[in-house]
C-alpha cells in the first residue's frame, strides 16, 4: 500500500478543496475589499502548493491528476456570487456572515496544515532531506493563511457582533 | 468672545484667484464652462473668528492654539516622537527643528539610531510586523520568540502579479500620481496663481508608439475609460517612456468646476477599490484601461471644425 502516495493524495485534494473555498468566499465577499483580494491572492497560493505536490507525487509513484473544473461554469458562479454580494454587500447580516465564511477558511487551512505536519514527519523518517525542506516551506505558507485569517477575523469580530443593527 | 490676533501668525484662507496669464494646456473648446468668480472678502471670517473655532475644538485648552499644541506635546513625552521641548518659540525661532525634541535634545535630532539600536524590543516596539502579501499580525509570542534584540528588521516580498489584468477590451495599464507643480487636489496650489498657469487642467500622457497604433497625435482630446465605467477626457502628451503604460496626473478633481457633478478628469476614479494589505495605501498604478481619440488637437484647443 502506497501509505506516503495516499498522504499526498489528500494532502493534495485538501489543498484544491481550499483554493475552491478561497474563491467562493472572495465571490461572496466582493463588496469587501479587505476580504476578496486576499482570499484571491491565497487561492492563487493553494494552486501553486498542489501543483508543487503533483510533482512530488510523482517521485512516491502517485499519479494526481490537476482538479478538473469546467472554467465556464466557475466563471459564470463567480459572476453570479459577486452581483449578489454588492447587492447585500452592506446588509446588516453581512459581518456574521463573513465571520461565518472566515471560519470555514479557518478550520479547511487547519486541516491542510495537519497534511504538513504528517508529510514533514514522513520526510524525517525516510530521510528524504529535500522533501523535508520543501514540505517546511510550504507548512510556513499554510501557517500565514491560518494567521491571515485570524487577524481577519479579529478584525471583523467587534462590527459584526458588539454593535447595534 | 475677546478678539485676539493668533499667536503664529495665521491669515484666514484667501479667495480664489481668477487664472491670469497665458494657459501652458488648453485643453478644451471655447464653450467650456467658465471658472467661478472668486469669494468676496465678508466679516464672518475675522481672525478672531478663527481663533474661537479652534478653541472650540480643543475644549480642555480654552483660549489659542498654542495651548492645545503644549497638550500634544506633553502626550508624546518617552515615546519614538518625542517633541515635549518643541515649543512655539522655538517653532518662529528656527529653520526647522527635527524630533525627537526633548530635554536631553533641546534643538533635536539630526540622526535617528547612530548607536545601531532601533526600537524593535518587544517592550518598546509598537507592532509585531505583519506578513507583507496578506497583512496577517505576527503575534506577540512568535515576536518574542525571535527577539530582534535592537536591531533593524528587513523585509522582503515576492513579486504578486495585480489583481486586475489587461486584456483586449482594456489593453493599457493605467498609473496614476503626481506632478511637481500641485499638491493633492489642489485645494491650496490652484490658488498660486503661478502654479495654477503651469498646469490648469488634466492631460494624459501616452508612449508615442502606442499613440500611434491608435492613431493618436500630440494634443488630440482622448477618453480614458476602465472597467469601473468612469471615463477622464484629457489631451495626448506623447511623453510616456513605458510601452503599454499610460499616465495621469490625479490633481485634477471638481471642487473648482462650475459643473461638478461632470465628472470628466478626477484619475483615480476610474482606479478599482484595493487597498496594500499592510499600509492600506489605494492602489493607484495598475489599473486596466482603454484609451480612444476623441477629437483631433486643432479642434480640442479652438473649438472649431
Amino acid at each position: 500500500m502506497n501509505k506516503i502516495g495516499l498522504l499526498l493524495g489528500e494532502l493534495h485534494d485538501a489543498e484544491c478543496d481550499l483554493a475552491t473555498e478561497y474563491r467562493a468566499v472572495a465571490g461572496r465577499q466582493a463588496a469587501d475589499a479587505g476580504t476578496h483580494y486576499p482570499c484571491l491572492t491565497l487561492a492563487q497560493k493553494c494552486d501553486t502548493h498542489a501543483t508543487r505536490i503533483r510533482e512530488m507525487a510523482d517521485r512516491y509513484a502517485k499519479d494526481l491528476s490537476e482538479p478538473h473544473q469546467s472554467h465556464t461554469v466557475a466563471a459564470a458562479a463567480d459572476a453570479i456570487r459577486h452581483k449578489t454580494s454588492e447587492l447585500l454587500g452592506h446588509h446588516p447580516q453581512s459581518g456574521l456572515l463573513l465571520l461565518r465564511d472566515l471560519r470555514q477558511l479557518y478550520v479547511m487551512a487547519q486541516a491542510v496544515g495537519v497534511h504538513w505536519i504528517l508529510l514533514g514527519q514522513v520526510a524525517q523518517a525516510i530521510r528524504d532531506a529535500s522533501l523535508f525542506d520543501e514540505v517546511t516551506a510550504l507548512h510556513k505558507e499554510t501557517l500565514t493563511q491560518v494567521k491571515w485569517l485570524t487577524t481577519r477575523l479579529k478584525d471583523a469580530a467587534p462590527q459584526a457582533l458588539a454593535t447595534r443593527d | 468672545m475677546s478678539s485676539c490676533r493668533p499667536p503664529c501668525g495665521a491669515r484666514r484662507p484667501a479667495a480664489t484667484p481668477t487664472p491670469t496669464g497665458p494657459c501652458t494646456f488648453r485643453t478644451r473648446p471655447s464653450t467650456r464652462p467658465a471658472r467661478p468668480a472668486p469669494t468676496s472678502t465678508s466679516s464672518s471670517t475675522t481672525p478672531a473668528a478663527w481663533t474661537c473655532a479652534t478653541a472650540a475644538a480643543f475644549p480642555c485648552c480654552p483660549g489659542h492654539p498654542e495651548q492645545a499644541w503644549t497638550a500634544f506635546t506633553a502626550l508624546t513625552r518617552g515615546r519614538v516622537c518625542d517633541q515635549s521641548a518643541l515649543t512655539y518659540h522655538k517653532l518662529r525661532n528656527s529653520q526647522g527643528i527635527q524630533w525627537p525634541c526633548t530635554e536631553q535634545a533641546p534643538q533635536g535630532t539630526e540622526r535617528l539610531y547612530t548607536d545601531h539600536t532601533f526600537p524593535t524590543r518587544p517592550e518598546t516596539c509598537t507592532d509585531y510586523g505583519h506578513d507583507l502579501a496578506t497583512g496577517a499580525q505576527n503575534e506577540a509570542d512568535e515576536y518574542r520568540a525571535h527577539d530582534p534584540d535592537g536591531r533593524a528588521i528587513l523585509k522582503a516580498a515576492s513579486y504578486l502579479p495585480p489583481h486586475e489584468e489587461t486584456d483586449a477590451d482594456h489593453p493599457l495599464q493605467l498609473t496614476t500620481g503626481r506632478k511637481v507643480y500641485h499638491w493633492h487636489t489642489r485645494t491650496k496650489t490652484s490658488r498660486a496663481p503661478e502654479l495654477e498657469a503651469a498646469a490648469p487642467d488634466v492631460w494624459v500622457e501616452l508612449h508615442p508608439g502606442d499613440a500611434a497604433d491608435y492613431g493618436i497625435a500630440e494634443g488630440d482630446l482622448v477618453l480614458v475609460t476602465s472597467r469601473q465605467g468612469t471615463t477622464v477626457e484629457a489631451p495626448a502628451v506623447l511623453t510616456g517612456t513605458r510601452p503599454g503604460v499610460v499616465f495621469l496626473p490625479f490633481h485634477y478633481g471638481y471642487f473648482d468646476q462650475a459643473v461638478p457633478e461632470r465628472h470628466t478628469r478626477a484619475a483615480n476614479e476610474l482606479t478599482r477599490t484595493e487597498w496594500d494589505p499592510v499600509s492600506k495605501q489605494p492602489i493607484y498604478k495598475v489599473t486596466a484601461v482603454r484609451v480612444d481619440k476623441l477629437t483631433d488637437a486643432r479642434i480640442a484647443r479652438t473649438g472649431r471644425r
